[in-house]
């Protein structure tokens, strides 16, 4: 064959290593509600938290609203694989939660170690929690840092210890059960999360980090994230979240309400890594109040099928948002991921970077919106996405709609789709370096945008698990 | 009963479609009823466009016309269709359709003018070009500020087939464009302008819906255009690189002055990928002139409002140049009506500077 007609060569990748998330616990000795939904088991996980009246009747109208509400019919990933009949709302070890992980049983602080969080808790973080299926079994924050007058706890703990008033004043109230049907199947089951409040004027010098795992086959997780940084404070909040892979549908339908205050910074990162039998439903959303910033770093890696849109509603003047985002979609998965970004004050500014992988038959969406409303005058956005094909068994989308009402605004959208190229690859190796490794190289530094956002640690990670997806022999 | 008597869901719908709340999947458009529907008579080659008009659209369309006008390209003899729409004395609809067929290597034309003063008009143009035909498609909506115009496109492209579509909307009450091109042969190219006015309370809603199949094809689809007062403007550009259509490149870029305080943009710009060995981009530039822009046009003596009557003298001078020829005289006749005789002039002029042609401008001695 002369070479002019030979078949380009791309990279044939592994599957990736699980093996550091992919490892099963006993559930014996469980506590485990029945699979479905009905009216019965909402009143059984509200009574369980011997939750107030009024969140017992947000989740039966969110119930309500669930059973009312369709699937969109014209857009987004099938999730018909996800039955709710056989999904549990609820799964608990029965642990109590801990402040110290000497307390917390054997097998779930094995998990925790094998995912390095008490490791990082020590180095890097100013307090960690650990969530195990539908309850949280571990919670502390440093000293130091509780002394700013900063608060990290569990939903339920909070509702016990004084801040009941704040809770409902901001629970459900960014997301309202309404938003989507997930959202109302969220209102009506959720158990477990993080409330975080970061009093005016404090930095908190660390991260701080919640880490989800789903242990148990056929389950759900709805965990609740608030989190409210009050004027003038600074936050970085970090969420993390993997699960083995199981043969059957396991569904994450979470819920983070962001409330940044005036001239407050909240930078919210996360790395999520579910396992491929994973539909993940989540729904995040922050509001921002005049000259606060938002910053989202958002890795997509795992699940089986992802709906994650994180939006950012800029309600302040000269208030702002910054999305960098990277989805990696390998075989048997269909991620649509993006942001929303509604600007609705004067002088708002936007700025949203993605990059999205597909290799190996997955499908990676990139599905976008920003509004600019009459009252955002002057108020500036640019949209990048940048997305890379690694064969032509996968599919990468982008579908990036923009509304603009402001005579004075700035919108500069871009976006690219490509492989990677052939003379890049023929520079590197022109330099003695192996083909496998300068295809991993250039999608490393595609994506190094993104891992320069997270702190070491994490960017470690992301950039092994990309090297995990390019590992593989040459075609 | 009231004039309009017919809804049309779904005129003009994005394939890839996205968040409902967003209202710009689709468009819903009132139109006159068809008391006497009739059966529209196509050849095979015709019926086998591809358009994306919606169903409801596109059947109120075909319903409605009953002389389709024909062309055949060969490779001796080019065909040429003129399409004017509009101009019917005291009728309510004018609805047409124009199907060209360019046989191999052959050449044609089609010009689709909606000028005149019927409240609706509509238009479906069907294209297919054999293996290394080409073709130029014009199509000018140059309507009153009450009226609707209705138009659908579809063309299908063999090996080697060049397309290349402009389109000017100028105004009327409200334009939908419903436009579909597959690139089904190997290294055939599509290339389309669109330049559009919006001013008052207009609608403007463009749908292009673009297929590569074939290898090493290439599409462009570039459109700018201003928008005055509290019109709106949708536009849902797709393209869709299909797996196999190895070497290929699409890009979409598009340009929106935005110059009124009611103003509402939306836009759509869909990139769909299958296949690794190609090349897709978009952008687009959505805004009002910068400060920068501003102060050294005024320095130059020339206020923000000049800025903008010039930007939008650039769209009208830019048809009259380019249909000069054909339609010079609808389009210098709108701009006196829409923008005085000044704008008309200077449309006038642009005409006849590059087709030569002398064009008396309406309401004036000259």
């Amino acid at each position: 064959m002369s070479e002019a007609s030979a078949p380009r060569k791309r990279s044939e990748v592994a599957d990736v290593d699980r093996s550091l998330y992919d490892f099963v616990k006993s559930e014996e000795g469980y506590e485990r509600f029945d699979d479905g939904l009905s009216e019965e088991i909402v009143r059984e996980i509200s009574a369980k938290k011997d939750e107030p009246e009024w969140m017992l009747d947000l989740r039966l109208r969110s119930l309500e609203i669930y059973e009312k509400t369709p699937m969109p019919k014209n857009w987004g990933p099938s999730i018909e694989g996800l039955d709710m009949a056989h999904i549990s709302t609820y799964v608990t070890s029965g642990a109590d939660q801990a402040t110290s992980w000497e307390d917390v049983p054997d097998d779930i602080k094995d998990t925790f170690e094998r995912l390095g969080i008490p490791e990082a808790e020590r180095t890097s973080l100013a307090g960690v929690g650990a969530q195990y299926d539908s309850e949280l079994v571990y919670h502390n924050m440093r000293e130091e840092v509780a002394e700013l007058g900063v608060v990290y706890s569990g939903i339920e703990e909070a509702l016990h210890e004084g801040w009941e008033d704040v809770i409902r004043a901001h629970f459900m109230k960014l997301v309202p059960p309404t938003d989507h049907k997930f959202a109302a199947l969220h209102g009506a089951v959720w158990s477990g999360g993080s409330f975080v409040y970061v009093p005016a004027g404090v930095t908190v010098p660390y991260p701080l980090q919640s880490y989800f795992r789903l242990n148990a086959a056929g389950a759900g997780q709805f965990e609740h994230t608030l989190i409210i940084v009050e004027p003038g404070a600074d936050l970085h909040f970090i969420e993390g979240c993997s699960a083995p892979k199981y043969n059957v549908a396991n569904l994450h339908a979470g819920c983070v309400e962001l409330f940044v205050g005036k001239g407050a910074r909240l930078r919210y990162s996360t790395i999520e890594n579910w396992s491929k039998n994973m539909y993940n439903l989540n729904t995040k959303r922050a509001r921002v109040e005049e000259d606060g910033a938002i910053e989202w770093v958002s890795g997509s890696f795992g699940s089986h099928v992802s709906y994650l849109y994180p939006s950012s509603l800029l309600m302040g003047a000269r208030s702002s948002c910054e999305f960098t985002g990277i989805t990696f979609a390998g075989g048997g998965q269909d991620l649509d991921t993006g942001c929303k970004v509604h600007l609705a004050a004067p002088d708002t500014r936007a700025s949203v970077a993605t990059k999205s992988i597909s290799k190996g038959g997955g499908v990676s969406t990139f599905r976008s919106s920003v509004v600019v409303t009459p009252k955002a005058e002057r108020a500036k956005v640019s949209v990048s996405c940048q997305s890379l094909m690694l064969d032509d068994e996968s599919r990468s989308d982008t579908i990036p709609a923009m509304d603009v009402r402001s005579a004075s605004a700035q919108v500069g959208h871009e976006a690219t789709i490509g492989r990677i190229s052939d003379d890049t690859i023929a520079y590197l190796m022109s330099r003695g370096i192996g083909e496998d490794e300068a295809r991993t190289m250039v999608v490393n530094g595609f994506a190094e945008p993104i891992s320069k956002e997270l702190p070491l640690e994490y960017a470690v990670e992301m950039n092994n698990l990309i090297k995990l997806e390019m590992e593989g022999a040459i075609g | 009963m009231s004039a309009f008597e017919k809804t049309l869901a779904g005129v003009d719908a994005a394939r890839a479609q996205t968040w409902n709340w967003l209202a710009i999947n689709e468009t819903t458009l009132e139109v006159p009823g068809n008391p006497e529907p009739v059966a529209l008579d196509l050849p095979s080659w015709a019926r086998d466009v591809r358009l994306v008009a919606g169903a409801e659209a596109q059947g109120w369309l075909d319903e409605l016309t009953s002389e389709p006008l024909l062309g055949a390209s060969t490779a001796d003899e080019a065909a040429s269709i003129l399409a004017y729409l509009g101009d019917v004395e005291g009728e309510a609809l004018d609805v047409s359709a124009a199907s060209l067929l360019c046989e191999e290597g052959a050449w044609g034309e089609a010009t689709i003018i909606a000028a005149g003063s019927a409240p609706t008009t509509g238009n479906t143009c069907r294209l297919s070009l054999r293996k290394g035909a080409s073709a130029t498609v014009d199509i000018l909506v140059a309507r009153p500020e009450d009226a609707i115009h209705v138009q659908s496109f579809g063309a299908t492209l063999a090996e080697d087939a060049t397309l290349a579509l402009r389109v000017w909307i100028l105004g009327a009450a409200t334009t939908t464009l419903a436009i579909a091109c597959d690139l089904v042969g190997a290294r055939a190219r599509f290339t389309s302008e669109l330049r559009y006015l919006g001013a008052a309370e207009e609608t403007i809603d463009i749908t292009y819906d673009v297929r590569q199949l074939g290898r090493n094809t290439e599409a462009e689809i570039g459109a700018s255009g201003v928008l005055e007062g509290s019109a709106e403007k949708t536009l849902r550009a797709s393209i869709d690189l299909v797996r196999g259509c190895k070497g290929s490149k699409g890009s979409e870029s598009e340009t929106v002055l935005v110059a009124g305080e009611g103003v509402r943009n939306k836009t759509l710009p869909v990139i769909l990928c299958s296949e690794d060995d190609v090349q897709g981009d978009h952008g687009a530039t959505i805004g009002s002139l910068s400060l920068e822009q501003t102060g050294f046009l005024a320095s130059r003596g020339l206020s923000e409002a000049d800025i903008v009557a010039l930007a939008g003298q650039a769209v009208i001078d830019d048809a009259a140049s380019a249909l000069g020829d054909v339609a010079l005289a609808e389009i210098v006749g709108w701009t006196r009506a829409a923008r005085g005789p000044e704008a008309s002039a200077q449309a006038a002029d642009a005409g006849a500077l590059i087709h030569g042609t002398f064009c008396d401008v309406p309401g004036e001695e000259v």
